[in-house]
């Protein structure tokens, strides 16, 4: 058999890597003192986001909608979990400057975009950490994943202080249905495009994504956890938002034993507590 | 009688499935009776050997406490055939050095000290082919996987066998030096910083599988 090429050992790398990611939860946070409770409570990992307060305050009309690199550098001396970036979409050397603090992972996030238009985003295969991506459908999530992403999260289209639930269920019901149609051949290979084709295949053939399908977006309740996992997520990342309910380590922990148990309801109700 | 052998796999988080899959694959050839997931006191019950998968240790120890299963693996690990793979090696461990702030909760049972992520963080993940006597005496070179894997530091009881040890220079401490140890046996226990399901080379699956059907 060839010795695959150092291209394809670094994809794999990359995918053994957010494949340990996987039946967790990640949490958002936007200051160390988030990420250590996080750590606490059991998280398997953090993504840095912006500060959501200072930019309802409007500080600056071009707030960055994303991490300081100090607040970065802050929670990686904080925890010893994994640290996820989110960088904006496109913007390369946000991510050079993430990846160059430290970060274990980047997310490459629509969040100040319109639109998921992935003809903006960026090459993710030169970075020597795993790259996130979003997607609503699969024909985007294959899209991604051929620039080099090694986890798909499903895309965030709502404003970023109202996160959307029922896009984050739409996003992942339809990828997972995708794939389900395209191994039933309901969907062929040739419709998602002749780039994508090989990426295709092996979904059809496996049934799944080459890469772990995380669900993101408005996520701060145990049963919404439960009901990603069980729509066929391999994992969450929960809101920021969870920092700003009365007791967010009490409702952190719920949901991530509402992921460990999802597919055991007389778990969640012993377990579960908001 | 019946026969063969009933393998759990701790499904509280991260990567068991591949474990699931590298077992179910031997099925044909190993005396493994049933495969499990295990999540529960309950499922732990039904099996006679455990695998702790790769993931976030820090994660699954708590998860495990507040659970109410830790006590019962402790149990377990104490006489039961069990292999912790990179997370896993860090939870059978009795010493984990560079863990969060509080320490992590651990199994108790291997006596090494473990060091948490000590090649760094996600950059320094790397692979190296090493020759494997443990495997066999003309063994083929075994593709190791490390992802923010953790090393044994130090073994801290004279029964336990060194497995594998890694060439001097990899790693982030002086203790690299003389290469880092990353697999080991103890008893009932198998430890391994690597992951080896992540590759198709199901040697080490077979190795604890025949480890647990002597045990």
């Amino acid at each position: 058999m060839p010795e695959p090429s150092k291209e394809q050992k670094h994809i794999t790398t990359m995918r053994n890597m957010t494949d340990q990611f996987k039946n967790g939860v990640i949490v958002s946070v936007e200051t160390s003192d988030h990420a250590v409770l996080a750590e606490k409570v059991g998280a398997l990992g953090v993504e840095a986001v912006a500060n959501v307060e200072a930019f309802k305050k409007d500080i600056a009309k071009d707030i960055p909608l994303i991490a300081d690199p100090a607040t970065v550098r802050d929670i990686l001396n904080s925890i010893v979990l994994p640290v996820i970036a989110r960088v904006r979409q496109g913007h390369f050397i946000e991510a050079e400057v993430m990846e160059a603090s430290g970060a274990d992972a980047i997310d490459e996030h629509e969040v100040d975009s319109k639109n998921t238009d992935v003809g903006i985003a960026m090459d993710k295969k030169n970075f020597k950490i795993p790259v996130f991506a979003g997607a609503a459908n699969l024909k985007e999530a294959l899209t991604a994943i051929n620039q080099g992403a090694s986890l798909i999260r499903t895309t965030y289209n709502g404003k970023y202080d109202a996160p959307n639930i029922d896009k984050t269920v739409q996003a992942l019901n339809k990828i997972v249905s995708e794939i389900n149609d395209l191994a039933e051949g309901k969907i062929t290979v040739a419709s998602l495009g002749s780039d994508l084709e090989d990426l295709a295949k092996g979904v059809a053939k496996n049934k799944k994504l080459p890469v772990p399908l995380f669900a993101d977006g408005g996520i701060v309740l145990p049963s919404d956890a439960a009901m990603m996992m069980e729509l066929g997520a391999d994992g969450v990342i929960v809101s920021s938002l969870v920092f700003y309910v009365p007791n967010p380590d009490r409702r952190i922990w719920s949901i991530i034993k509402a992921v460990t148990h999802y597919n055991d309801p007389s778990k969640l109700i012993k377990y579960v507590e908001y | 009688m019946v026969e063969g052998i009933r393998i759990g796999v701790l499904a509280l988080q991260g990567a068991f499935i591949e474990h699931i899959h590298a077992l179910n694959a031997l099925r044909n050839t190993e005396d493994i009776r049933d495969v499990l997931e295990v999540r529960t006191k309950a499922e732990l019950d039904q099996v006679d050997a455990l695998i702790i998968p790769g993931g976030e240790s820090t994660s699954m120890a708590l998860i495990a406490e507040r659970c109410g299963i830790l006590e019962d693996l402790r149990a377990f690990v104490r006489t039961k055939p069990t292999w912790g793979t990179c997370a896993g090696l860090i939870l059978l461990a009795k010493t984990a050095i560079h863990t969060k702030k509080g320490g992590q909760k651990l199994l108790d049972a291997l006596p090494v000290t473990v060091s948490r992520n000590q090649f760094g963080r996600q950059v320094d993940s790397f692979t190296i082919r090493l020759s494997s006597p443990c495997l066999g005496k003309d063994a083929e070179p075994f593709n190791y996987v490390f992802i923010r894997a953790p090393a044994i530091v130090s073994i801290d009881d004279p029964e336990v066998e060194p497995l594998v040890q890694l060439p001097p220079g990899h790693g982030q401490t002086e203790a690299s030096e003389n290469g880092l140890l990353v697999a080991v046996k103890y008893r009932n226990l198998l430890g391994t910083s690597f992951h080896p399901e992540l590759t198709s080379d199901n040697r080490w699956h077979k190795y604890f599988v025949h480890m647990a059907l002597s045990a």
